[in-house]
């Protein structure tokens, strides 16, 4: 790839490009498909993609093609620099500094095997079948090798081997005519030494969408508290980060946070970190825009301490680039565990899904709790449906009365549980 | 390669598979506040090859369109299904015979083609425009945003089939304040089934349009929330697509059937007021051609419509040939595939509630005290039936009249039960085309419908 990404930048120079990069990706991936508790499909992609950037007098094109061939990079070179031309001026555009520091990573294993990925989903399916036999799913097991080479005229020079496994289902519980609303987690892994059940509270939610199958509505409004469980703490964390902290929100100038660096913007319990270079976790070596890729905290103590600003962002903003784009973003477990905590509650939701449109600019969401369960008096006391939730996500950061101790692994983060006050609740009740 | 080429490949088809060469392109203007922060195209292709080995499917592809790689993937295809079979055996999987398509549909533009720099002057002439007529904006967005797929399809039952669906639309997104709270809003999507050509030739076309989204914002701007609740409301023919796409469509998709949605108990059976009647068109709806039409689908079947609820009574399900032969159905054209390297599932095409009777503003009249929710934007299913899409845009009804703006806010439903609640449904069908459905892959759909009178779940405060 090293050879074909010179004779693009190569070309693109030639074509009046003033600067270059390349992202030049291989990769091959096997998946097994599961239908209705059966193994269905087996998959083979074989998979390719060259992005050109050309950059002539900070007017930018970009070009993606998947045939990495001399003749096809030699004329998307050429039409990525014509459209660099004819695009308009902006001094924020540029490609990546050169950054000292390791430029070779290779992680996780060179080859996925087939017969465990087999084994491992027969093992689950077998005791999905066994334990809860009223649960239907679908999903996929899947062995991913990429590499990435980024080349660019600043002299970067980064290549990035990447073997994970992964796996996702979707499942819903079925008794007489009663479903449940479906559920779905997953998780990434460099081995498969862990059964799929024990794997990214697999087990935890397929219980409770048994459970759920005695789901009433909540005939009932009232603002109260509310604990997001780790996969809908991970879902508003990211809306978070994306409504106030991400590129285009401080980019537009739309973000009510652009001021507020240093600030407080959370309640004290809130420490937000990202950190894709954890050896446990899989995570990655290459920001999108191609920097090496680091760690950071987001906030600290409920302080803003950095965006997370990709290059142009901040060029644009003439503030600091971020280690990492925020993605894969989590909380700082607390001291008690989520169960301890729920203790606390007089009146409110186990929201353990959250179903919603994006949040508006000002941060404000609405949306149905999914797969939740009313607590009252310190107790689950029902799951419940067709219950609506809405508040602002500005507020709910403030109003975050604890985080638990105990957390769940996905094998890229481990987020807890999260406990927030102040949330509109609303069954379908007609006034 | 072509038609011809991959045709000439057949006799290497096992049984009942399919090769497919597959192309999807991309391109994308992106200018926000005056500044291009998006200048791209994309082209993604590959060739695929699916067979069946008693009730297991293999599958592989390969980003090289040759006849050598065509072998390539049939072969490691086969090799996959043998694998599978060689663990589960089985007998083999019932599929349901169905007309193979053969013929070739393009609705590649007829016009002179523009230049890149037509796009970015497109938008740049919106942006100029909107900075002079809009006031008080603290940003302004504006995407244009094409999506063309292109599918060459051999299959061991005869079909042979080429086309090319391209789509183009321009998005915007103005942003304003209030008492330093920014208040959003997207407008209504301009395009559809075609190229930048075939809609955006003059951007004074477009100036109108700006000032009515532009009207609505400084309307919104005054908005309050919604009071949280089960109210009557009309929704908008913009807000119909997706209810009969996320209420009802993904419910009577045959996989999810199977995989336990309460629709598997509701056939024949009423789950609507008799004012409801839902389709899933193929490529033509009431004599015009569908913004998202689908001649024949990636198992090679010959597509036609498919009845989902007729009257008010739950009709059929949308199938691949799997499930058609389940369920005792035909397969009417619904398995596909979204990249070259995916394979073909259960979709919808084109899911449109059917025109009614009714006029607009005599449902807007006949409301005590509701909402008019007009511009939506996402939403999502459930095995249950409870849907939710968010409403970007609407207004309060009092006494039969419009009031106050609304904020944003989530409309929610047990389909089954609510579409009982429909009171009255308008003539006319607006269609929108301008997102992507997600199910493990994306799909192009279009959603249509007329307005509809209905008692709905609003989130609020």
């Amino acid at each position: 790839m090293r050879e074909l990404a010179d004779l693009t930048l190569d070309a693109m120079r030639q074509s009046g490009a003033e600067q270059a990069q390349v992202r030049m990706v291989r990769a091959e991936k096997t998946e097994i498909n599961v239908q209705e508790n059966n193994i269905t499909l087996m998959r083979t992609v074989f998979d390719a993609s060259g992005q050109l950037t050309a950059i002539a007098q900070g007017k930018k094109g970009t070009l993606s093609v998947n045939q990495l061939t001399p003749e096809t990079l030699g004329e998307a070179a050429r039409t990525a620099a014509e459209m660099a031309a004819v695009s308009r001026s902006d001094d924020a555009n540029a490609v990546a500094e050169l950054e000292d520091g390791p430029h070779f990573f290779d992680d996780g294993p060179s080859q996925g095997d087939k017969a465990k990925m087999l084994d491992r989903m027969e093992e689950f399916l077998t005791a999905l079948k066994r334990d809860y036999p009223g649960v239907m799913t679908e999903g996929t097991i899947s062995f991913q090798r990429a590499a990435v080479l980024y080349r660019n005229t600043n002299g970067v020079d980064l290549e990035s081997r990447d073997g994970r496994y992964d796996f996702n289902f979707l499942f819903s519980a079925r008794e007489c005519e009663t479903s449940s609303s479906f559920n779905y987690t997953g998780a990434v892994s460099r081995g498969l030494d862990t059964p799929l059940m024990e794997q990214g509270g697999l087990e935890m939610l397929i219980r409770q969408n048994v459970e759920e199958l005695q789901a009433r509505p909540l005939n009932d409004k009232f603002e109260g508290e509310v604990i997001l469980s780790p996969m809908c703490a991970q879902d508003v964390l990211a809306m978070f980060i994306g409504t106030f902290l991400s590129t285009t929100p401080l980019v537009a100038g739309t973000s009510v946070l652009k001021d507020k660096l240093g600030q407080a913007v959370a309640a004290e319990c809130v420490t937000v970190a990202s950190n894709p270079t954890d050896p446990e976790a899989c995570g990655y070596r290459v920001t999108p825009d191609g920097f090496r890729a680091a760690d950071m905290t987001i906030v600290e103590n409920g302080v803003l301490r950095c965006f997370a600003l990709n290059q142009y962002g901040a060029r644009k903003t003439g503030r600091d680039r971020a280690a990492n784009e925020g993605d894969g973003a989590f909380l700082r477990p607390g001291a008690r565990p989520h169960a301890e905590i729920l203790k606390d509650i007089k009146r409110g939701l186990l929201i353990c899904r959250f179903s919603g449109g994006s949040p508006s600019e000002n941060g404000d969401i609405s949306g149905v709790a999914k797969n939740s369960f009313y607590i009252e008096d310190g107790k689950i006391a029902f799951p419940v449906k067709e219950t609506m939730v809405s508040g602002n996500l500005l507020e709910m950061f403030k109003n975050i009365r604890e985080i638990s101790s105990d957390t769940i692994f996905d094998g890229s983060v481990r987020q807890p549980w999260v406990r927030v006050s102040g949330v509109t609740v609303s069954g379908a009740v007609e006034d | 390669m072509n038609l011809h080429d991959l045709a000439a490949l057949r006799p290497l088809i096992p049984g009942c598979g399919e090769i497919r060469l597959h192309k999807n392109s991309t391109g994308r203007v992106d200018m926000l506040n005056g500044d291009v922060t998006a200048n791209a195209v994309s082209d993604t292709m590959g060739v695929s090859a699916r067979v069946l080995r008693g009730r297991s499917w293999g599958l592989a592809s390969a980003p090289e369109a040759t006849p050598e790689s065509v072998k390539a993937v049939l072969q490691a295809a086969s090799d996959n299904a043998a694998l599978l079979h060689g663990r589960a055996g089985g007998e083999p999987l019932p599929l349901r015979d169905a007309p193979a398509a053969k013929g070739k549909w393009s609705h590649a533009t007829a016009r002179p083609r523009a230049a890149r720099k037509d796009k970015l002057d497109f938008l740049a002439a919106l942006d100029a425009y909107t900075l002079k007529a809009c006031p008080g904006l603290i940003s302004r967005r504006f995407i244009l945003n094409g999506f063309d797929q292109e599918k060459t399809l051999v299959t061991g039952g005869g079909a042979e089939c080429y086309s090319f669906i391209p789509r183009m639309h321009v998005y915007m997104f103005f942003t304003t304040e209030k008492d330093g709270a920014p208040i959003d809003l997207m407008a209504p999507t301009y395009g559809g089934l075609g190229e930048f050509e075939d809609f955006f030739g003059d951007p004074a076309d477009y100036y109108g349009k700006i000032d009515a989204f532009y009207e609505e914002l400084m309307k919104k701007r005054e908005g309050v929330y919604a009071e949280a609740g089960l109210k009557e409301c009309v929704l908008a023919p913009d807000l119909a697509g997706i209810l009969a796409h996320e209420a009802v469509g993904h419910t009577v998709e045959a996989d999810l059937v199977m995989g336990g949605s309460v629709a598997g108990d509701l056939l024949n059976r009423r789950v609507a007021s008799d004012l409801v009647s839902i389709t899933d068109f193929a490529h033509t709806a009431m004599g015009e051609t569908c913004p998202v039409p689908v001649y024949f689908d990636d198992e090679g079947v010959a597509a036609r419509d498919a009845a989902l609820i007729e009257n008010g009574i739950l009709t059929g399900y949308m199938h691949n040939r799997e499930s058609a032969a389940r369920y005792g159905a035909e397969p009417a054209g619904n398995a596909r595939a979204f990249a070259f390297g995916d394979e073909p599932l259960i979709r919808m095409r084109n899911t449109c509630i059917l025109p009614g009777a009714s006029k607009l503003e005599d449902m807007i009249a006949s409301v005590e005290d509701g909402y008019f929710l007009k511009n939506p934007a996402n939403g999502q299913a459930d095995m249950t039936s409870e849907f939710m899409f968010a409403v970007e845009m609407g207004y309060e009804i009092k006494k039969g009249r419009l009031g106050r703006a609304i904020l944003n806010t989530t409309v929610s439903g047990v389909a089954f039960e609510m579409l009982k609640t429909v009171t009255a449904v308008s003539d006319g069908v607006h269609w929108v085309s301008s997102g992507f459905c997600g199910k493990k892959q994306y799909a192009s759909v279009g959603m249509g419908g007329p307005a509809v009178q209905c008692k709905i779940n609003i989130g609020g405060r």
